[in-house]
């Protein structure tokens, strides 16, 4: 202890002897002083300020939120265009069903038609990622007839009822006929979609 | 650190120093009438920082508040003037003085050579100085320090706020500053003068503002005691003042607040203001850490208030927020279904192909559509006009990026990209 003491009184003693000693002493508090009060301190304000911050915009938007008093409507508005727009997709029980109802619409487009060699197949179905309860069942028909069947079969192809996409459609002349292949891809609205959430919880 | 707060000597000799005059304290002879004092030309800066200067005195006076008080050999009195730091001034009588030249030193040696020569001039065991400087001359005033007594009583401070400088350590207090009594007193230009002192005079030889030689007398000089004066004094060759005899009128012992002015070394004005500066630096950065704390508190509380009012809404948020999420989960159904209902039939795309192109006699010879890329190859009786086909084709807004393509047997190509949501009926 004494030690330190007359380790204190040295350095004391130094620095009143030495003005250059003092003045790099002065310059070091002042340089730590500065990083403490511009860099911490400043920093504890950013951080602070970006705190308040988010809790400000979270007030404002609550509040935003909590003025609007039309969310039942609004909500039985979206429900109503979206029965509206479930009205012009298929719809079936499961997706074994959706599967056959797209396969008899099928050949129901093709019956009557002079369409040889024809061909029909049904593709993968997977449920769509964006809409729970919304399955893509696909089909390919491949077959060859005159211009007038095929044009029959793509009119009738549009103006079904249900919705039908054609992912990719080949019309080639060939020897004075047309040679066709289409791949139709139908969305059904399940009525016990295996990958609905509520099902999946159940 | 010597006994002035003005100045701080340190190391090299001052070999190139050449001496002028040489102290002394006993009575002279004979008068000389004073001449004009003669000022040296000011340079534009310090003319025009003459009005500052003299305004910032004006508020130092104001700002004065420090006790003073003169030791003589007849002992110490407290002054009536007050100033920014307390002095304890060292009457005349108790003064060596010296002017001596060190133009041969460099400039930031010279106060260290000063004070190498203060022993050599100095009779005295242990020596106290103050030196003025004026161009590269050096005006010492030196004295006895073992002779100096400071008496806090005199300067309106309790016993314990000052030491004797002949205590070990020596320096006084840095709150208390020792100057010789002559640089409180009017600085002459050129000439001779008589200077009444707190005790006794003091006769005066100045030239060029620098106060070449100095004599304590208890009594005014007589003109005997003038003339011996001027025949020890370093008399420049064009000076008339030795030449009149006339005894100078003594003038009043006065005070100012303030002691001469002396320019300052960098590192010596900070030595001699370090107080000052550390107190100025730590309120500085006090007040800024103090600010930018008072912005976190504010912030603080802030966010304590909208997070307590969160809380208290949270409540009634809820149920507000389920119907945003499901009318926003509803929403982004909707959108994925009306964007499926808004695929263009293949039907549709032929009708809008068939209306953009030129010419009725155009036949598709193919038609590959996929994944909205639409590639064709048409034909006609007569030659395809390419640009017209193309031309149309781009002016049906749903068709983006028309471009031919290959030519084939039998007719060109045509590659397109169909955008539903561009859709005109």
């Amino acid at each position: 202890m004494s030690a330190l003491a007359a380790a204190v009184d040295r350095a004391r003693a130094e620095l009143a002897d030495n003005p250059r000693l003092r003045l790099g002493v002065w310059a070091i508090v002042a340089i730590l002083l500065g990083y403490f009060v511009f860099a911490v301190q400043a920093d504890r304000v950013d951080a602070a300020s970006a705190q308040y911050a988010s809790a400000d915009a979270r007030l404002v938007r609550g509040r935003d939120l909590l003025a609007r008093q039309d969310w039942p409507e609004r909500l039985s508005a979206a429900r109503a265009t979206e029965a509206e727009l479930g009205a012009k997709f298929w719809h079936a029980p499961n997706e074994g069903l959706a599967q056959a109802n797209l396969r008899a619409a099928v050949d129901g487009f093709t019956a009557g038609l002079a369409l040889s060699e024809p061909r029909v197949d049904l593709g993968a179905s997977r449920p769509a990622l964006d809409a729970a309860g919304l399955w893509r069942v696909q089909v390919r028909i491949v077959g060859r007839g005159v211009g007038a069947s095929t044009l029959r079969l793509l009119h009738r192809i549009a103006s079904h009822p249900s919705k039908l996409v054609v992912e990719r459609l080949d019309l080639t002349r060939d020897r004075g006929s047309m040679r066709l292949e289409v791949l139709l891809s139908a969305y059904f609205l399940l009525d016990d979609d295996p990958t609905s959430p509520d099902d999946r919880e159940a | 650190m010597t006994d002035s707060a003005d100045i701080d000597p340190q190391a090299a000799p001052a070999s190139g120093a050449t001496s002028r005059t040489s102290a002394r304290t006993s009575p002279g002879a004979e008068s000389t009438a004073p001449t004009a004092p003669g000022h040296a030309p000011a340079s534009r800066a310090r003319h025009l920082a003459g009005p500052l200067a003299s305004r910032l005195r004006r508020w130092r006076r104001r700002l004065a508040r420090r006790a003073n008080a003169i030791q003589t050999r007849i002992g110490s009195a407290p002054l009536d003037f007050k100033s920014m730091h307390a002095h304890w001034i060292i009457g005349r009588d108790l003064c060596l003085y010296r002017a001596e030249d060190f133009a041969a030193i460099p400039r930031n040696r010279r106060d260290a050579a000063v004070a190498l020569r203060i022993p050599v001039w100095s009779p005295f065991e242990r020596t106290g100085h103050h030196c003025v400087w004026s161009g590269s001359t050096a005006m010492v005033w030196f004295w006895d320090r073992d002779a100096v007594a400071i008496h806090p009583a005199d300067l309106g401070l309790p016993e314990t706020e000052t030491k004797t400088p002949a205590a070990d350590p020596p320096a006084p207090t840095s709150r208390l500053r020792i100057l010789p009594e002559t640089v409180f007193q009017p600085r002459r230009g050129t000439g001779l003068h008589l200077q009444t002192c707190a005790n006794g005079y003091d006769l005066q030889y100045w030239h060029d503002d620098v106060l070449q030689d100095s004599l304590w007398l208890p009594q005014p000089p007589d003109a005997d005691r003038i003339q011996a004066f001027f025949g020890q004094a370093t008399v420049p060759a064009d000076d008339p003042t030795p030449a009149s005899r006339a005894t100078p009128v003594a003038s009043p012992s006065t005070f100012a607040p303030d002691p001469w002015y002396s320019p300052l070394t960098p590192q010596a004005w900070l030595i001699a203001n370090e107080r000052a500066l550390v107190i100025a630096a730590l309120a500085f950065f006090a007040a800024v850490a103090a600010f930018e704390e008072a912005r976190v508190w504010r912030y603080h509380f802030a966010h304590r208030a909208a997070a307590a009012e969160l809380s208290r809404i949270d409540g009634e948020l809820a149920p507000v927020l389920d119907a945003r999420d499901e009318l926003a989960t509803v929403n982004r159904r909707n959108a994925f279904l009306a964007g499926i209902l808004n695929e263009p039939s293949q039907a549709e795309l032929m009708v809008r192909v068939d209306r953009a192109l030129p010419s009725a006699t155009t036949q598709f010879q193919a038609w590959r559509y996929q994944q909205r890329d639409l590639a064709m190859t048409l034909s006609d009786i007569a030659s395809v006009d390419t640009v017209a086909v193309v031309g149309g084709l781009q002016a049906e807004p749903m068709f983006k990026d028309v471009q031919p393509g290959r030519a084939r047997q039998g007719g060109i190509e045509i590659t397109l990209n169909v955008d539903p949501r561009a859709r005109r009926p």
